[in-house]
């Protein structure tokens, strides 16, 4: 099944939408930007910036603007104030339709529109690697029957198969994912390159009803640009006295210094226009540097903004509802991104406006939602869960250890080996725990089992394997096997990933907020741990080969273990506490351990050797635990 | 030979249908995942390869000024240093786009201005444009003869 693409066949710029992987996205342009410039060159079949390139070259053969003629008869006024502004020919054709005439061949804008929709599938096949044959194409609220027949003629030409004409304002609110809500009325404030909309949508059951629509089809970004192309020529002009109006290649340099200039007021407060060697006077090159403010700006497009709120108040008026009705205010196209829009928009209707959506991508996403849905391609995604939090065992001194890490996709599986914290120890107790916290008794537990006949061994020699398997239905086998003997236990926990949503943020918070506290916890454990082994190792060697330590040597290692021991066992150590004892203990063992082998290096005997390998084998103890760490019990 | 005939039971038919679309369903979320997994690391490679695309864009705005700089001092050593710095961007994969009296191509070529001169070739460059690697990075803006 082939996929359906979102197209938002715009007037000054179009751009193409896709559902991949249960969200929707946009599909790069063969010149790798995310929109196109809606200008075709029939004859030589150039579109989007290519056909824009060459515009200046080509201006009676390039058409651009061509939905303001899709569906108009030539005797209209649209047809004919777009007949004023066009460089290229329009003329009457067949039942009076405006055409367009280009190096003597009759083009009608459907043919037109179906290039830009050409490119726009050529650009999808690519990034899909595969035909594409279905589309949802948006228009305006406002476009009546014979213009939107017309917008499904063009599709048809370029070899699409439309599956429904979508309102650009019905899309926008898809894309704002407003369809899930309640019902309630938004308003769709759209300004865009060379349009305004604004639209009022009453959504109620996943329909969406237009209740009024109103903008100016001649007031966008453009205008925004010219204002500031104005200014500096007119700031230059009174510092230098020359008029670089008449320059053209001054003023294609200043065009892109002030689209630079407006997007970044946008983000900062101020910027510079810096452009050397902008033109000469008198043999001496002139510099173009300077700075404009956001208020300049603002000052300067204050009446092109202003223009916006008179059509807001007439769709008000034609839905017969009150600012205080609108649930939301969302903004689409790219001037919306200008802070000063935003906030005129923010006091006529008195709430934040959303603008949690790319505004130029908006309109193209929703087309695409619309798409998915009609395919039922949302159905067709095999949906894998996570688990929403860390699956682990308890080990030695009340740890939580990570199986398996939240936001796992399942199923998965993980496998890691323990061993044992005490020596002959029979037996081990697999505690299975979920959450984020450090500590096992912060954690919940899932269930536990006891894993027995261990051999009798030194503590850390046996390797128990502990595996978790979670299938996709979030069902937990937890199994533990002892390697020597293959004997094993397992537990089933079922619904491991099935908690509900509070749950899972209430452990996520808690986590969150105990992680300091958590951490001390978990050092001071640590520590105890490090205690433990060092007296136990000890120990071990004092009772194996004693007889090569003097009474007294003996006895301050075994005062010192006691005392550590004890402090440990204590419910009041401290991390600092537990260290000092750690650190005497530790300090004392090294310094009779190398009195003892510089004995054994004077005597020089090959018999001594086992001690040292006694010895030695404290830190590779140690070594252990830090990669396995052990089980309690 | 014998012929062993026997009618499956309902369940052991629907069974089979079962098996046949889970293992259907299996090869294409297979499939889907190598195919994830190509695009992965195509994409992957080409963010490596053109990552310094954007940076690279800007710096062509200080190159142009030095550039409009040396046409107007004539300076021995700033020539030296502008030509240093193409030839160390050259080895990171830019390439200047040749406009000077060819054919204007919107390919690579943004029109600015027309002017006399031979029909649809290129008078003069304004602006450089530049490929990075076999992508344009920037097309060059440029007059065209009108053939007037």
């Amino acid at each position: 099944m082939s996929k359906i693409i979102g197209i938002d066949l715009g007037t000054t710029n179009s751009a193409v939408a896709v559902m991949e992987g249960g969200t929707a996205k946009i599909i790069p342009t063969a010149e790798g930007r995310n929109t196109f410039p809606s200008i075709v060159e029939p004859i030589k079949n150039l579109v989007g910036d290519v056909a824009k390139r060459q515009m200046v070259l080509n201006s009676e053969n390039t058409i651009f603007s061509v939905k303001r003629l899709m569906g108009q008869k030539y005797s209209g006024k649209q047809a004919q104030k777009t007949k004023e502004i066009a460089p290229y020919e329009i003329a009457s054709g067949k039942d009076g339709s405006a055409v367009i005439i280009i190096d003597g061949k009759t083009f009608t804008p459907q043919e037109i529109s179906a290039k830009i929709l050409q490119k726009a599938k050529a650009d999808a096949e690519a990034y899909l690697g595969g035909t594409v044959t279905d589309a949802v194409i948006t228009v305006p609220a406002y476009f009546d029957d014979s213009q939107r027949q017309a917008t499904k003629q063009a599709g048809e030409i370029a070899g699409l198969n439309v599956q429904r004409i979508v309102n650009e304002p019905t899309a926008a609110a898809l894309a704002y994912g407003l369809d899930k809500g309640k019902n309630e009325t938004v308003v769709v404030y759209d300004l865009g390159g060379g349009t305004f909309d604004v639209s009022i949508l009453e959504l109620g059951d996943g329909v969406f009803e237009v209740k009024a629509t109103n903008g100016d089809t001649f007031l966008g970004g453009d205008d925004f640009d010219h204002k500031i192309i104005e200014y500096i020529v007119a700031e230059f002009k009174k510092e230098n006295g020359v008029d670089l109006s008449k320059d053209k290649q001054a003023l294609q340099r200043i065009k892109d210094a002030a689209e630079k200039a407006k997007i970044d007021l946008s983000s900062s407060t101020e910027t510079e226009i810096n452009q050397p060697f902008i033109t000469q006077s008198n043999g001496q090159p002139l510099h173009l540097t300077m700075k404009i403010t956001r208020a300049k700006l603002e000052e300067l497009v204050d009446d092109l903004i202003q223009k916006t709120i008179e059509p807001c108040k007439k769709a008000l008026a034609d839905a017969k509802l009150d600012k205080k009705d609108i649930a939301e205010v969302i903004l689409v196209g790219g001037m919306t991104r200008m802070p000063k829009v935003q906030q005129v928009v923010k006091d006529f209707f008195g709430k934040e406006p959303n603008k949690s959506v790319n505004p130029d991508e908006a309109v193209a996403l929703g087309a695409a939602i619309q798409g998915g849905v009609i395919s039922g391609d949302v159905k067709d995604v095999l949906l894998l869960d996570v688990t929403p939090l860390t699956l682990g065992i308890e080990t030695m001194g009340s740890v939580m250890t990570p199986l398996i890490e939240r936001n796992t996709t399942v199923p998965s599986s993980k496998s890691q080996v323990f061993s044992t914290a005490s020596d002959n120890q029979p037996q081990v107790e697999i505690h299975i725990l979920q959450g984020e916290r450090p500590m096992a008794s912060d954690n919940k537990t899932l269930g536990s089992f006891v894993l027995d006949g261990i051999p009798a061994a030194p503590r850390g020699i046996p390797q128990i394997e502990v595996t978790f398997d979670i299938d996709a239905n979030g069902i937990l086998n937890v199994s533990a096997k002892d390697k020597a003997t293959s004997k094993e236990q397992k537990i089933t926990i079922k619904n491991a990933t099935n908690l509900s949503d509070d749950e899972v943020e209430r452990m996520k918070q808690e986590a969150e907020k105990y992680a300091e506290d958590d951490k001390k916890k978990k050092e001071l454990v640590d520590k105890k741990n490090e205690a433990d082994t060092l007296v136990i190792q000890t120990r071990k060697v004092l009772k194996d080969s004693g007889d090569k330590f003097d009474a007294a040597a003996k006895s301050e290692i075994e005062k010192a273990l006691d005392e550590l021991e004890a402090e440990v066992k204590k419910t009041d150590a401290t991390l600092e506490s537990v260290d000092a004892k750690l650190k005497t203990a530790t300090e004392l063992v090294q310094k009779y351990a190398e009195a003892m082998y510089k004995a054994a290096g004077e005597k020089n005997k090959p018999s001594e050797e086992p001690k040292a390998d006694g010895q030695a084998e404290e830190p590779k103890a140690a070594e252990q635990k830090a990669e396995e760490g052990e089980v309690v019990n | 030979m014998v012929k062993k005939t026997h009618t499956s039971s309902p369940e052991v038919v629907s069974l089979n249908a079962k098996v046949v679309e889970l293992e259907e369903n299996y090869k294409r979320v297979l499939a889907d995942y190598q195919n994830q997994e190509r695009r992965f690391k195509e994409v992957q490679g080409q963010f490596v390869k053109y990552a310094n695309a954007t940076l690279l864009e800007k710096i062509l705005s200080n190159i142009d000024s030095l550039e409009m700089a040396q046409k107007h001092l004539q300076d021995a050593g700033l020539d030296m240093i502008v030509k240093q710095l193409l030839e160390t961007l050259k080895n990171e994969g830019l390439q200047l786009i040749e406009s000077d009296n060819k054919p204007f191509d919107p390919l690579t070529m943004d029109c600015i201005e027309v002017v006399p001169g031979p029909k649809d070739q290129v008078v003069a460059t304004l602006n450089p444009g530049y490929y990075l690697f076999d992508k344009v990075l920037r097309p060059a803006k440029v007059k065209v003869g009108s053939g007037k």
